[in-house]
């Protein structure tokens, strides 16, 4: 495979193909899919795993200091019955960029981006970003969306997880085992408390549903689950409403609990999951509006379950800028390896972002005016890869 | 110190020579391998011809004059170093950025390939569409037609 000169075909000169490689991956993926249409050769090898792995590291070693990627619904119907779904046809769909800042009172403004692809006729239900996928629920399946290169993917339907009773809930976790390099799909079928019925979907050709034996109590998880180094965490309670960490090993597809520290494992506490650090992290800010503590809950070791505690206290001079928030009202998102968590509040036009290394909270004004908003942080990662099953 | 800089004189393959300090052959990792090793006052270089090696020659000898020069205190003549790689590639055509790839990858001087890669990228990105890629990289599509329309309505975002 070779570039050639323009003016001298007969003769070609080779650039060897790692450095063809090379040249390839510094693309932006909207260039590199309209090098897919040059010939079927390259279009071979841009879908080609090996490559969009190595686009991957690049993209990923390369996006450290950009701002942190948002998608944000607007829905300008006032209106809104479940807070959980976004009416596509009314709402507007923007991604923007939230630049980091520097100074702790000035608040910073959103940069729209280009308008974010149309999901078609998605309500945003269950999503969950995983190393640049978006994974979604629409009609109880499945569905994988790349933004990168705008390929959307509805899975099979997961026949048995379909014949359970209407009442009971599906979720679906999104993990990736970096050993193997697979992304798996979870699908979760429950009813509050009284059953929990596991199925595993392998994303690759000839992927199938598969029905995960597993012994776990039954339990009612709170959210879509964290994927963090091959292990998908989510915080659930169990039948006699106590909160834990679920961990499904997405190698292995076994189901592990970890107690949470007894501090936050009352109901009615606000406690989110993120990653901090790396590493897996309960945040509670039940109190961050009255006392202007919250707290960091690390999971040191992993699946061994130890955990250790960091205290945060707001600054003096930033704890007016909650005066007019619901603690209960608020949505939390971590935002991975950026180390500050968004505050969102349904019906206001500005979050807040607090910086948990430099224990920093700054206001960030998005729209001008109140309006139902729903946003989902994404990650910095951008992947070519290819979906088929 | 003025008289103590080493000299080395490097050929290309069709016999043109440069004579240079030989902190500039040090950029390149196959030439202080190849100067460590053998210690003779001149080296062929067999594989770049003296078009090519002049334009190595000229961006080594910049580089190794910020490095030194510039200390730690680089902000601004990494400012400076950026707009003259910038004037550097720009004058260039294709063919010759291809042999400096090529070039480069055999000397081992990786900020020149990356350079010069980032170059072509840079090309292929300004090409608004495929026959636009084709015709300026010289590729011959082995699509048909039927394929061709197939994956350009799957890519059809991507020509906006």
């Amino acid at each position: 495979m070779v570039f050639r000169r323009r003016d001298d075909f007969v003769a070609p000169l080779e650039i060897p193909f790692d450095l063809v490689i090379d040249i390839l991956r510094r693309l932006p993926a909207k260039s590199l899919m309209r090098f897919r249409c040059v010939s079927k050769l390259w279009s071979g090898l841009i879908r080609s795993r090996n490559f969009s792995n190595l686009y991957f590291r690049k993209k990923v070693s390369s996006s450290s200091t950009s701002g942190q990627p948002l998608l944000l619904y607007l829905n300008h119907n006032n209106f809104v019955a479940h807070s959980n779904q976004v009416d596509p046809i009314k709402s507007q769909q923007l991604s923007l960029t939230l630049l980091p800042s520097s100074d702790c009172f000035e608040s910073s403004t959103l940069r729209p981006d280009l308008p974010s692809p149309t999901m078609e006729d998605m309500g945003v239900d269950g999503m969950v970003i995983l190393r640049g996928l978006i994974l979604y629920t629409f009609c109880r399946k499945a569905c994988i969306y790349n933004p990168a290169t705008r390929q959307s993917l509805t899975l099979p339907a997961n026949i048995c997880a379909q014949q359970e009773r209407p009442h009971k809930h599906v979720y679906y976790f999104f993990g990736h085992d970096p050993v193997l390099d697979q992304y798996k799909i979870v699908c979760n079928v429950f009813e509050s408390w009284k059953t929990s019925k596991f199925w595993v979907f392998v994303l690759e050709p000839g992927g199938f549903w598969k029905r995960i034996e597993d012994d776990a109590e039954p339990h009612t998880p709170w959210e879509r689950g964290l994927c963090i180094n091959g292990v998908i965490y989510y915080l659930a309670s169990d039948h006699k409403r106590i909160n834990a960490i679920y961990c499904f090993d997405v190698r292995s597809e076994k189901l592990r609990v970890i107690q949470t520290p007894h501090e936050v494992s009352a109901m009615g506490r606000r406690v989110r999951f993120i990653e901090h650090g790396g590493k897996p992290t309960l945040f509670d800010y039940t109190l961050i509006k009255e006392t202007g503590v919250s707290e960091l809950w690390v999971l040191e070791d992993g699946l061994v379950g130890t955990w250790s505690r960091k205290s945060l206290v707001l600054k003096p001079c930033q704890r007016h800028l909650l005066d007019d928030i619901i603690v209960g009202w608020t949505r939390l998102h971590g935002t991975g390896q950026n180390n500050e968590v968004i505050l969102e509040f349904p019906h206001r036009c500005y979050l807040f972002g607090y910086d948990l290394i430099k224990n920093d909270l700054r206001k960030i004004n998005i729209i001008r005016e109140r309006t139902y908003m729903e946003i989902k942080v994404m990650d910095k990662c951008e992947s070519i890869m290819h979906l088929e099953t | 110190m003025e008289n103590e800089k080493k000299m080395i004189t490097l050929k290309s393959s069709d016999d043109v020579t440069f004579e240079v300090e030989e902190a500039v052959v040090l950029e390149s990792q196959f030439l202080s391998h190849l100067v460590q090793d053998c210690p003779a006052p001149e080296h062929k270089i067999k594989e770049v011809t003296g078009k090519i090696l002049s334009k190595v020659v000229e961006y080594c000898e910049k580089h190794v004059v910020v490095v030194v020069d510039g200390g730690d205190s680089s902000s601004s003549s990494g400012d400076d170093l950026k707009k003259w790689d910038d004037k550097f590639i720009k004058e260039m055509d294709l063919s010759t950025v291809y042999d400096l790839i090529a070039a480069a990858n055999y000397l081992n001087i990786q900020a020149l390939l990356d350079l010069m890669c980032q170059r072509v990228a840079d090309v292929i990105t300004a090409c608004k569409d495929h026959k636009e890629i084709r015709e300026t990289l010289g590729i011959v599509s082995d699509y048909t037609a039927e394929e061709e329309a197939e994956v350009l309505k799957e890519n059809e975002w991507a020509f906006d």
